[in-house]
């Protein structure tokens, strides 16, 4: 009996145990918070460091920069009252506002900046995104440790309020790459003292419209209003951003009230695609196939231009749902130099007479080729509909391997395959951002495709400060990429497809896909 | 006894060190490293990030280096989530991981014992219980567990509003996931506990019993079970491990934040020192389990302890 | 012989010519695109639906047969036979044998699965052998610890003990005494494991390990669908349901020669 009652009670320990542990998150219900998903753990919050849109949409909310971009993607001030360029175009000087301050009550100063930057290019910092200000001088040469003299390179607060850039060469669009997380202002004093820990919400000092309270790391992060903050204290008390992998489970919040937006998954889509509450935005981002125009047979032209004119580009918004825009140009809608009209468009005929001047008559004695590309949902469809396409337009039986993702980006670095699938995200809403992609210095170009033409006009169009002339250097330079080289053959755009609930106001989405909530408000 | 548990836990060094030793080599050679990324880094930052986790260095000083911390029971910085220690990361989710582990565990083997014992006894009498039964065990492990927590979540939140569909918030946000993650080990019980029970039941001492007069729940529950439960307790033991250590399409579906993730996300991350630091933990929580099982043999079976 | 066994054999027949005659019996191939039909819920030109590429699953879930029943079946028999043999040895050794042999198992089983897949279809390839290789050697472990406890209790039984005091051999008391004792542990774990392979062959294709497109399989299939299963439930329930079917032949089967086996009734 004495037995059978301690087994029972074996069994019923555990119970009691769990209910007396903390399960209990902190429900919030208040009125003026706004409820989203991210996809993933923003793997760091310290902006010199994160690289990835979620940690970005985060800072983004947490913390202001010299720039940042308005609802057209244009750079205008924020921290800095403006900018002055001098004559040779190398040198920018940023006033920067004299009222604005850090949530701890400090007010943040031209030093501040100086600080972030060199630290950013500091070798033992290891930042990913360090290269953005390798159009410095002497910024290259620090970061790669030919110099050691941090003092040498082009950064100089030259008082509390004015912050002096000195570049190698001009540099049309540098108040774009200010507007980038990683170039914001860090306290020196904070980042010494905490070390590794110095964005814990304890210890974490910005000087957004919002402040980081709590994260509850692979959960949940809570953002509160920054009464102090100098463009007046947001609509919002609050921001809880909810780590959410599966896009089903997001949905599912939404609908069942725990979310106030989400971000839809393509299979739902035509499901919304009526309802009031759906929306659909283009998105900065480039989704293209590559050709390793080093193997044969891609090392012709010929076949490149044949393999892009092959593809029927309007079967991919059927396929995704998701409102994609088919491109057969570089620069993606949205963005300064976007024009559509540049490309190979879809000409069957016209393929199979380029495939057959490059010695493949109806695709007869082409090689076996793989394309290669990573594995997601949407990949795995566009890369089966290729397949098929280039079956039946060329008569060509293309392989397909799609890899996991680390070992996909080590087959691009070591053995490019023939055709690979890469996509491009903007980090500032520049074209060049786009077109240097593909530049033979670019570390990002694994097409081995180098262009002497290309090269000079993307550098040109980067110091051109006029408008007209600079969009004329992009649409020659993408005729090359597209037309006639076609090292690259792009596809579409994504876009994204949001539903936001009817109380939320003053939301507006933009096309770097960065949620600024300082402006949003709840309305019941 | 305490002896052969002594000497066991001593046994868990070279395990351990065998594990850590096998799984620092093969994610070594597993093709793509931590620092590969679709935009690529030039190689000058390449270089100081590598400088940074000592991964410039030979292969076997890397090693050492590792092994090294381990035994001051550092297991390392995450390389994906900067600033962030793999024992904090542990320590984080781990107990996360435990609370819904234990749940689904007696969840499932009361479930799991229950239908087998209940099937078992009611073969060749009630023969619909037997079968509804059985039915209802391959249904249990022939759905796909995302899919039965798509379905759960499909009519329990979303139809009826009975539970949350996802996040951990309180224990009402345990019993989706948990039945997800009980289903199939139940339902494996309970064909292993009805198959074995049957075997028992014909064995002689039960045929004794039964020529004893003692009625059926006696001898059920004083004899036959304690022997047919032997197969189901060296299951149970990995299983105990496996489920609180989390599983990784039930948290990622549910939206919870427990380590089971890791043991994908770290190996797609090549995140070597969360991949050696889940692998090792879990390590350990199979040795202690399976030396759980080991010790629950000699209590239930007393003839394996005359070895 | 029970009618369930008949039932049960005929099913697993009829998924085999199925399987061996998949393109005679599909309606279309399994990589035929049609961009006028995606998604289609069932009707008489796609009896089962068509996806997002517009392919039929009808005939993507007749050639999925062929993977998914391999990979089920063999995968599981390899596991099966090693983790028997291996398990059977250490637990009728005992003592050091056994123990060496277990904590073996236990590394193996606390090195991830993932990792060690991951490398043998890097070096094997993604083709079939590649899948099939590296989930039967990563699945044989549990087997192991499985009949090793089972052989530990089996073996102090009395008939055992006279056995082996009329001087049978190891191998003999191993194969003619030990054996007939697990098979019901065996038969389900058999059972039980053709489900698991199918459904971690859909895992790898998750994380981007599994077959080729655009090759399908029901795993495959299943995963595909279970994220539209509000807006497409097509996708998701018949290869549920393909998967449920087969798995409870299996059963069936094994219940009756379990049974065969075992004719006496218990109470």
């Amino acid at each position: 009996m004495i037995k059978r009652h301690f087994v029972l009670l074996l069994l019923l320990l555990p119970l009691i145990w769990l209910s007396s542990c903390d399960l209990q998150g902190n429900h919030i219900n208040d009125l003026q918070t706004f409820r989203m998903a991210v996809s993933s753990e923003p793997p760091t919050l310290d902006w010199n460091l994160a690289t990835d849109s979620i940690s970005i949409r985060i800072i983004e909310n947490l913390m202001e920069g010299l720039t940042q971009f308005d609802q057209d993607l244009n750079p205008v001030p924020a921290v800095a009252k403006g900018w002055k360029v001098s004559e040779d175009g190398k040198t920018y000087i940023f006033p920067l506002h004299n009222s604005i301050s850090w949530s701890d009550g400090k007010r943040v100063t031209a030093h501040d900046f100086e600080y972030s930057w060199k630290r950013l290019l500091n070798p033992a910092t290891a930042a990913e995104y360090a290269y953005f200000l390798y159009d410095i001088e002497n910024a290259y040469e620090y970061n790669s440790g030919q110099i050691k003299d941090p003092s040498l390179i082009g950064i100089k607060a030259i008082d509390d309020t004015t912050f002096e850039v000195r570049l190698r060469k001009p540099v049309v669009y540098f108040p774009s790459i200010t507007t980038f997380t990683a170039t914001f202002p860090l306290r020196r004093d904070i980042v010494e003292k905490y070390g590794d820990h110095w964005t814990d919400p304890a210890n974490i000092v910005t000087n957004g419209p919002f402040l980081l309270k709590e994260w509850r790391h692979e959960y949940s992060l809570t953002l509160t209003a920054n009464k102090d903050y100098y463009g007046g204290r947001p609509k919002l008390d609050a921001i809880r951003f909810y780590v959410i992998g599966e896009s089903t489970t997001a949905l599912t919040l939404y609908e069942t009230g725990g979310l106030d937006m989400v971000s839809l998954p393509p299979l739902a889509i035509p499901h919304y695609k009526k309802h009031s509450e759906y929306s659909h935005h283009p998105f900065l981002r480039g989704y293209y196939y590559g050709f390793n125009v080093e193997k044969p047979p891609f090392n012709d032209k010929r076949v490149r231009q044949s393999f892009s004119m092959a593809i029927d580009r309007t079967a991919f918004p059927e396929i995704l749902k998701g409102g994609e825009l088919p491109a057969t140009s570089w620069i993606p809608q949205g963005m300064m130099g976007y024009n559509p009209s540049i490309g190979l468009s879809f000409d069957p005929a016209g393929a199979r007479a380029l495939l057959r001047e490059a010695g493949y008559p109806d695709g007869s004695g082409f090689p076996e080729v793989t394309a290669v590309f990573s594995t997601n949902p949407e990949n795995l469809l566009i890369a089966q509909n290729l397949q098929a396409q280039w079956k039946k337009n060329l008569g060509i039986e293309v392989k397909l391997d799609n890899q996991e993702w680390k070992v996909f980006l080590k087959t691009l670095q070591t053995n490019t395959p023939p055709i690979f699938r890469l996509g491009w995200g903007a980090d500032y809403p520049d074209p060049d951002n786009f077109m240097n992609l593909f530049t033979s210095t670019s570390g990002n170009n694994r097409t081995h495709w180098k262009n002497r033409e290309y090269d000079r006009l993307v550098e040109a169009a980067a110091m051109e400060q006029d408008l007209e002339k600079r969009k004329r250097l992009y649409d020659q330079a993408q005729k090359i990429l597209t037309e006639e080289n076609v090292p690259i053959m792009p596809l579409f755009t994504n876009a994204q497809n949001l539903l936001v609930k009817p109380y939320v106001k003053g939301f507006r989405p933009n096309a770097m896909d960065i949620t600024y909530l300082k402006d949003v408000w709840i309305e019941r | 006894m305490l002896l052969f548990i002594l000497k066991r836990l001593l046994w868990a060094i070279p395990v351990l060190w065998l594990v850590a030793t096998i799984t620092f080599i093969v994610m070594h050679i597993v093709p793509g490293g931590p620092f590969d990324a679709e935009k690529q880094l030039p190689p000058e930052i390449r270089a100081n990030i590598e400088e940074k986790y000592h991964l410039d260095r030979p292969f076997h000083t890397q090693y050492l280096l590792y092994m090294e911390s381990l035994i001051r029971g550092d297991l390392g910085p995450s390389y994906k989530y900067l600033g962030r220690s793999v024992n904090d990361i542990l320590a984080d989710t781990f107990p996360v991981s435990i609370q819904l582990g234990v749940i689904a565990f007696i969840l499932s083997l009361i479930l799991g014992m229950g239908t087998g014992l209940l099937s078992a006894v009611s073969k060749g009498r009630g023969d619909w219980i037997d079968k509804t039964s059985m039915l209802m065990a391959i249904g249990g492990v022939s759905i796909p567990h995302f899919v039965l927590a798509a379905l759960l979540i499909l009519i329990l939140s979303q139809t009826f509003h009975i539970f949350p569909p996802a996040l951990w918030e309180g224990w009402e946000y345990t019993i989706l996931p948990a039945v997800s993650l009980a289903a199939a080990p139940a339902a494996y019980m309970a064909r292993v506990m009805h198959s074995s029970l049957i075997n028992v039941l014909n064995e002689d001492y039960i045929r004794t019993c039964y020529a004893k007069g003692l009625p059926l729940r006696t001898i059920l529950f004083k004899h036959a079970l304690k022997n047919a439960a032997v197969p189901l307790v060296s299951f149970s033991g990995p299983l105990f491990a496996g489920l609180i250590t989390g599983s990784f399409i039930i948290e990622y579906i549910f939206s919870i934040p427990g380590m089971g993730k890791y043991f994908v996300t770290a190996v797609i991350n090549r995140d070597y020192p969360l991949i050696m630091g889940v692998t090792l933990l879990y390590g350990l929580l199979i040795v202690l389990a399976n030396l759980a099982v080991d010790l629950l043999y000699f209590f239930i079976d007393p003839r394996i302890r005359k070895r | 012989m029970k009618l369930s066994v008949l039932i049960g054999v005929f099913v697993i027949l009829l998924a085999c010519i199925v399987a061996l005659f998949a393109p005679w019996i599909a309606p279309y191939t399994y990589d035929q695109q049609d961009m006028s039909v995606i998604l289609q819920p069932p009707d008489k030109d796609h009896l089962l639906g068509t996806d997002s590429l517009g392919r039929d699953l009808l005939s993507r879930m007749i050639y999925g047969t062929r993977v998914s029943l391999s990979i089920g079946l063999f995968t599981s028999l390899v596991a099966m036979a090693i983790g028997t043999v291996y398990g059977g040895v250490a637990g009728y050794k005992g003592g050091w044998a056994d123990h060496l042999m277990m904590r073996l198992v236990d590394v193996l089983f606390a090195i991830p699965d993932l990792l060690l897949i991951i490398l043998i279809t890097v070096v094997i390839g993604r083709e079939f052998w590649g899948i099939f290789l590296a989930l039967s050697l990563v699945s044989w472990v549990s087997v192991a610890r499985l009949v090793r406890g089972e052989v530990l209790r089996l073996k102090e039984m009395p008939y055992i003990e006279a056995a082996r005091g009329i001087g049978a051999g190891s191998w003999r008391i191993l194969l003619r005494h030990l054996l007939p004792g697990l098979r019901g542990l065996l038969i389900v774990t058999f059972t039980f494991r053709i489900p698991a392979a199918i459904l971690s062959e859909s895992t790898l294709s998750f994380v981007g390990l599994g077959l080729a497109p655009p090759f399908s399989s029901w795993g495959v299939l299943a995963n595909d669908g279970w994220t539209a299963m509000r807006f497409f439930p097509h996708l998701m329930v018949f290869p549920g349901i393909a998967i449920f079917v087969i798995v409870l032949a299996c059963n069936l089967v094994g219940d009756g020669l379990r049974d065969l086996w075992e004719p006496k009734s218990p109470v």
